[in-house]
């Protein structure tokens, strides 16, 4: 019930925008989390993510007027998001002084996805999401996105390719490619 | 279909895109099935991770950030960057002209020099001065005797 009108209000929100008459701080408050997510994921450091996600809204709002509602709004703010990115790593390639790194373990501790994991288990697996974590920074460009995508924002595979522009075929492409990296550095552990 | 599913057929599954035959194995092996249940929950345990964090991270927004702060960031790191060029286009400039720049001497200074001038200048030296009274006497007479002399010769 509740989730049928969290939908409906969201749907409302992106007719709103593909009308380019809607309320923008309304759609900032719903997809700014997520934004930011994806950017701290892919940069891992948060001063970083911040300056994107706000680049992200300020591209989006300049931009409005070309928005003509053939993606979600999602999809569409997802595509800046991605597009910045890459763009700030490149460039943050050659700022080494620049580079700060985080840790989510290191932050917070291991997060488990069962309620209620024994000591053991949970410093196990603690282990091996942060061997996922150091494997997804070592992946190509490409993959990391489209890892990161898939197993952080549960985004399907013609999602995936709406946003990054590539062909469905690519990114399954990409997926295969990364899942094989992480299981050959994980090895057992996974 | 060999005895257990590839590790290609488990990430197939993984993604959603198992073929009937893999799904229809799945349903009978589990080994098989423990395979993926423990990948799968290897990467949920991630994304709850990733999702916790970024949770924990998400500064707290108000109202303008976004509209405000990328416009100060990055026109405020290259305004402060032309103007430590400038500061150091200044000093660069200034430095150079302060050292051209002649010093003008005081006047005790002045004092002195024309001194040290006036004594360099002098062809004897002060305590031997009245010496040259001698010096241009004997000087006059020789001169005045090889006159008389050079006419005493002359026919």
């Amino acid at each position: 019930m509740e989730q049928t009108a969290r939908s409906q209000m969201i749907m409302g929100l992106e007719e709103k925008f593909a009308e380019i008459s809607g309320d923008f701080e309304a759609l900032v408050a719903l997809y700014r989390p997520r934004i930011f997510r994806y950017a701290l994921a892919s940069l891992r450091d948060r001063d970083a993510a911040e300056t994107v996600t706000q680049d992200c809204f300020l591209n989006a709002y300049r931009s409005r007027d070309r928005f003509r509602g053939e993606c979600s709004a999602q999809t569409w703010l997802m595509q800046i998001a991605v597009n910045l990115v890459r763009d700030y790593a490149r460039n943050r390639r050659f700022q080494f002084w620049k580079r700060t790194r985080h840790d989510p373990l290191e932050d917070m501790g291991y997060q488990a996805a069962d309620q209620k994991p024994s000591a053991e288990t949970r410093m196990l697996l603690g282990e091996q999401v942060q061997a996922i974590w150091n494997t997804a920074a070592m992946l190509p460009e490409k993959q990391r996105t489209v890892f990161l995508l898939r197993f952080v924002e549960d985004m399907d595979l013609l999602e995936i390719a709406a946003v990054t522009g590539m062909k469905e075929g690519t990114v399954k492409t990409h997926l295969f490619r990364s899942l094989r990296t992480v299981r050959e550095r994980i090895g057992a552990n996974l | 279909m060999s005895e257990h599913l590839s590790s290609r057929q488990i990430d197939e599954c993984l993604l959603g895109e198992s073929s009937p035959e893999t799904r229809h194995h799945l349903r009978k092996c589990s080994a098989c099935q423990a395979e993926l249940a423990r990948l799968q929950d290897r990467l949920a345990s991630f994304r709850h991770t990733i999702r916790a964090w970024s949770d924990q991270q998400l500064p707290v927004h108000t109202r303008s950030d976004w509209e405000v702060k990328p416009m100060r960031s990055k026109p405020f790191s290259k305004l402060s960057l032309a103007i430590v060029a400038v500061a150091c286009l200044v000093l660069a400039l200034l430095f150079p002209r302060q050292k051209s720049q002649p010093i003008a001497p005081s006047p005790a200074d002045a004092a002195l020099l024309s001194e040290i001038d006036a004594e360099v200048s002098r062809t004897v030296p002060g305590p031997m001065e009245p010496l040259t009274e001698f010096v241009l006497s004997d000087s006059s007479t020789q001169h005045a005797a090889g006159q008389s002399a050079r006419k005493e010769a002359r026919p």
